[in-house]
């Protein structure tokens, strides 16, 4: 056997020895995620959520939403929050170093005058401009900080300074939430006996096409554009399958920062978010993970599979583009970060199967899968290997593909059933074979270039302008 | 080094050309996307199938729910059982009935509906329903249900048997109370509890698995719509081993303005368990007498951060002169957030408590220069 002979062997071999393992994988999410959530919904059928909304005994929470730029919405934005569903909870909103007007349009809407306030800086942060609280006694508990721009995590950990609640919820101040997210997110912490519950997460969809009044979301649309509808059916795989699974196990590695829950005195702890890193959810929720550990204190992270906090998707190549680059980087940062529980026993199952899954089929994932098509499409051409081989190769890969995403599908129609009409489900299972020829290559090709980006040291976050919700006001 | 690395190559490579040889094979993987193809085909089908099952599923249950509605209407309203009898022999509603005589399914539909009505009413209309439940010889299905292999059911059973105010099933409910299953243990606590008020806490004395935040919010909710009549053994749960007991009694103490136990509350600061002394704590600042301030200055030192706090902010409305030594010495804690509430403390006690403050630090630096702003602006 000559040199190329070897390569060729070793290349193809490899390819496909991972595709398996990759789909081995994959089959015992899905049977995990199965059990969790069929386990989740018949507590939910004996859960009276209102209990905790009313009780004076419920847990305190303070609602932390970081603001930069968003003065066409603001308003709007922290009506909806102050509406949520929750009593015993304190809204902070977090402008950090806006070039725009949102704090002038905060301080006339809501009536804020500066107060004395002290801030103990548990966590360094960017200096605070001023803190805003307001004289009408609706607004009791909104607080208003004016900080120096320091990006999102910066913004976060001020607002955990601010904060006086045991439990922090973070969430990006654009989005829509069900009316009892907060409850249902807070729920788990009082839940669990033998540990110590430190963050909880719940499903994100896409709220692109939904009808949005007063900023609640009232009808829910499959998306009409196509990237959107894409991102749907990628949401559901990826929450309704992958996350409830890894919380079975407890080895979730991610709470999206879009809408999550932690013990604020564990997130001081562990230091608060890393603004050195764009992917600063992952990041807390991993470096949380270690200090427990580090600590040897039983804990849990905990994934809810209802869906709790409604988005809006890119819907353009370019702002996917952007978002998914970043998503890339900021997974290579976290995993660099925290490479010492790679393989790591004292981690437990974070170490040995969480991390290294990571690893291996989140962050090599798409370097493979691009080098494996080029590789293998070049073998093809020279005549190393045979075309009906490679394309029963591309076929057997891609028929998994419909497979899980199908099953992504019926999943949520034996559950949640979020899209009523037959012709959106039918929709959905147009999608499930288009996206892994139009979509899929698209977010293989952006990581790729997140890996590139990332070598080259770029920092920026990447603008994400948005088109707004199909919103009306009643 | 050359020579093992080729090797250590060279077997692998080995390996993988057997794996490609012989599993791997193009036979194989035209076999595994045939079955593929036969799983999508299966499941797309099997998502249509399940939403019209469905459909007529839900189209059923609106029917029977529409039959069922006016006719439990009428029953509610009825006066004596001269006129339930009546309603019930009409023979429009016979028919009606006759539908859910024999189908389990159907049966379960009827409890429901007579479960969700028992929630809303009291009094003469509760009555008739369980005369109605009585009568259809529903108890027999919900016994059947609490034998289900499935833990879910058996909690159904439980929970509507409660609602229904089936009081001579206390007996059977009583041992799920500590049951493995932690929701089937949750829901006979609670139907215990439904059913007999305070006297249903008497599971306390003998659960051994920990009773949840969760289900202790649930408890007192379902507590606070009943008198409270006695709580004669919460002497025993505040000395009990298992240590959500403990927290639970002195969650009713604080609520319950329970004075007598004091001591034993007392006692509770001391525990070894700091989440029992943080119950404790927040407990006996409920129940306080002349007394409690000096105690929780005595304990403070032992206490984390998170009770200190809160003993700091007790002291603000319970706090006397005789406090105030400690307090300022607490305005020289590290910890900016001990002084801001000592400041707010040593405020609400004294008159003079600002003027003193001013006198033992700078107040044109940091942290000062924004604590007495801040509990100026407050008071």
């Amino acid at each position: 056997m000559n040199i190329t002979d070897a390569v060729f062997q070793f290349f193809s071999s490899g390819i496909l020895i991972y595709s398996v393992s990759l789909l081995l994988f994959y089959l015992l999410i899905v049977v995990y995620s199965i059990a969790e959530i069929k386990l989740y919904i018949r507590k939910s059928s004996f859960t009276d959520y209102n209990l905790l909304a009313s009780s004076v005994y419920a847990p305190s929470v303070s609602l932390l939403a970081p603001a930069y730029n968003e003065a066409a919405n603001i308003i709007e934005n922290v009506r909806s929050l102050l509406a949520v569903h929750y009593n015993n909870i304190e809204l902070i909103v977090i402008n950090d170093g806006s070039k725009d007007d949102s704090l002038q349009k905060l301080i006339e809407a809501y009536q804020l005058v500066k107060v004395p306030f002290l801030v103990n800086e548990k966590i360094k942060t960017k200096p605070i401009r001023g803190i805003y609280k307001s004289r009408n006694s609706l607004y009791h508990k909104l607080i208003v900080v004016d900080k120096v721009n320091g990006g999102k995590a910066d913004a976060l950990n001020t607002g955990i300074n601010v904060a006086s609640n045991k439990y922090l919820v973070c969430i990006d101040v654009d989005c829509i939430l069900e009316q009892d997210a907060m409850l249902k997110l807070i729920k788990p912490f009082l839940e669990e006996t033998n540990k110590q519950v430190i963050a909880t997460g719940g499903v994100i969809r896409i709220a692109n096409s939904c009808e949005v009044v007063n900023g609640k979301l009232v009808k829910v649309h499959l998306p009409k554009q196509l990237l959107p509808r894409m991102q749907t059916l990628e949401y559901i795989r990826a929450f309704l399958l992958g996350r409830m699974a890894w919380s079975r196990m407890n080895g979730l590695l991610i709470i999206s920062g879009a809408f999550g829950a932690f013990d604020r005195e564990i997130a001081i702890k562990a230091g608060g978010y890393n603004h050195a890193t764009v992917g600063e959810d992952m990041e807390l929720i991993v470096r949380m993970r270690r200090y427990m550990h580090e600590n040897k204190i039983p804990y849990k992270v905990s994934f809810i599979p209802d869906p709790l906090c409604w988005t809006e998707a890119p819907a353009s190549y370019k702002i996917l583009g952007r978002q998914r680059n970043r998503w890339t980087r900021g997974t290579i940062e976290t995993l660099q970060i925290h490479k010492k529980m790679f393989f790591n026993r004292r981690f437990g199952i974070l170490g040995i199967l969480s991390y290294p899954y990571w690893v291996f089929y989140e962050l090599l994932a798409p370097l493979i899968e691009f080098s494996g098509f080029v590789g293998l499409t070049i073998f093809a051409m020279a005549g190393y290997i045979s075309w009906p081989f490679f394309l029963l190769l591309l076929a057997f890969i891609l028929s998994f593909g419909f497979l899980y995403s199908v099953f992504a599908i019926l999943i949520e129609v034996l559950t949640f059933n979020q899209y009523k009409r037959r012709t959106d489900i039918f929709k959905l299972i147009l999608i499930a074979f288009a996206e892994p020829l139009f979509f899929h290559p698209f977010v293989v090709w952006s990581a790729v270039r997140g890996n590139l980006d990332f070598i080259r040291k770029k920092k920026s976050w990447g603008e994400m302008t948005r088109q707004g919700f199909n919103s009306k006001k009643k | 080094m050359l020579t093992i690395l080729t090797s250590f190559a060279s077997t692998i490579n080995e390996v993988l050309n057997y794996l490609l040889h012989h599993f791997f094979t193009q036979q194989m993987l035209f076999d595994t996307i045939i079955f593929f193809i036969f799983l999508i085909v299966a499941s797309i089908a099997f998502i249509f199938l399940y939403l019209f099952r469905k459909n007529k599923r839900w189209q059923r249950k609106v029917y029977l729910q529409k039959s069922l509605n006016s006719f439990i209407g009428e029953i509610a309203i009825c006066e004596s059982e001269d006129e339930l009898n009546e309603i019930f022999s009409n023979p429009d509603y016979q028919s009606v009935l006759l539908q859910f005589q024999h189908i389990g399914s159907d049966r379960n539909l009827l409890i429901s509906e007579l479960a969700e009505t028992s929630k809303k009413f009291r009094g003469s209309t509760m009555e008739n329903i369980l005369w109605l439940f009585e009568k259809m010889e529903l108890r027999n299905q919900l016994l059947k249900n609490l034998e289900n292999k499935k833990w879910h059911k058996k909690a159904k059973a439980i929970q509507q048997l409660a609602y229904l105010q089936q009081k001579n099933c206390v007996d059977i409910i009583l041992p799920f109370t500590n049951h493995e299953n932690e929701l089937l243990r949750a829901e006979a606590q609670i139907a215990l509890v439904k059913m007999t008020g305070f006297e249903g806490l008497e599971f306390l004395s003998k659960v051994t698995y920990p009773v949840s935040e969760w289900q202790q919010l649930r408890l007192i909710e379902e507590l606070s719509s009943t008198t409270c009549t006695s709580l004669g053994n919460i002497h025993e749960w505040l000395q009990s081993e298992n240590l959500s007991v403990v927290n639970f009694a002195l969650r009713l103490v604080e609520i319950y303005q329970q004075f007598d136990f004091y001591d034993e509350v007392k006692r509770c600061l001391s525990h070894s368990s700091m989440a029992v002394c943080k119950n404790a704590v927040l407990t006996i600042s409920n129940i306080s007498n002349e007394t409690t301030a000096d105690l929780l200055v005595a304990h403070f030192a032992g206490y984390d951060a998170f009770i200190q706090t809160k003993i700091l902010k007790i002291l603000q409305s319970d706090g006397t002169e005789a406090q105030l030594p400690f307090l300022f010495s607490i305005l020289n804690h590290p910890d900016d957030s001990y002084k801001l509430e000592a400041a707010k403390a040593i405020l609400k006690i004294s008159d003079t408590g600002i003027v003193a403050i001013e006198e033992l630090i700078d107040r044109n630096a940091f942290p000062w220069n924004v604590i007495l702003p801040q509990i100026k602006n407050v008071a």
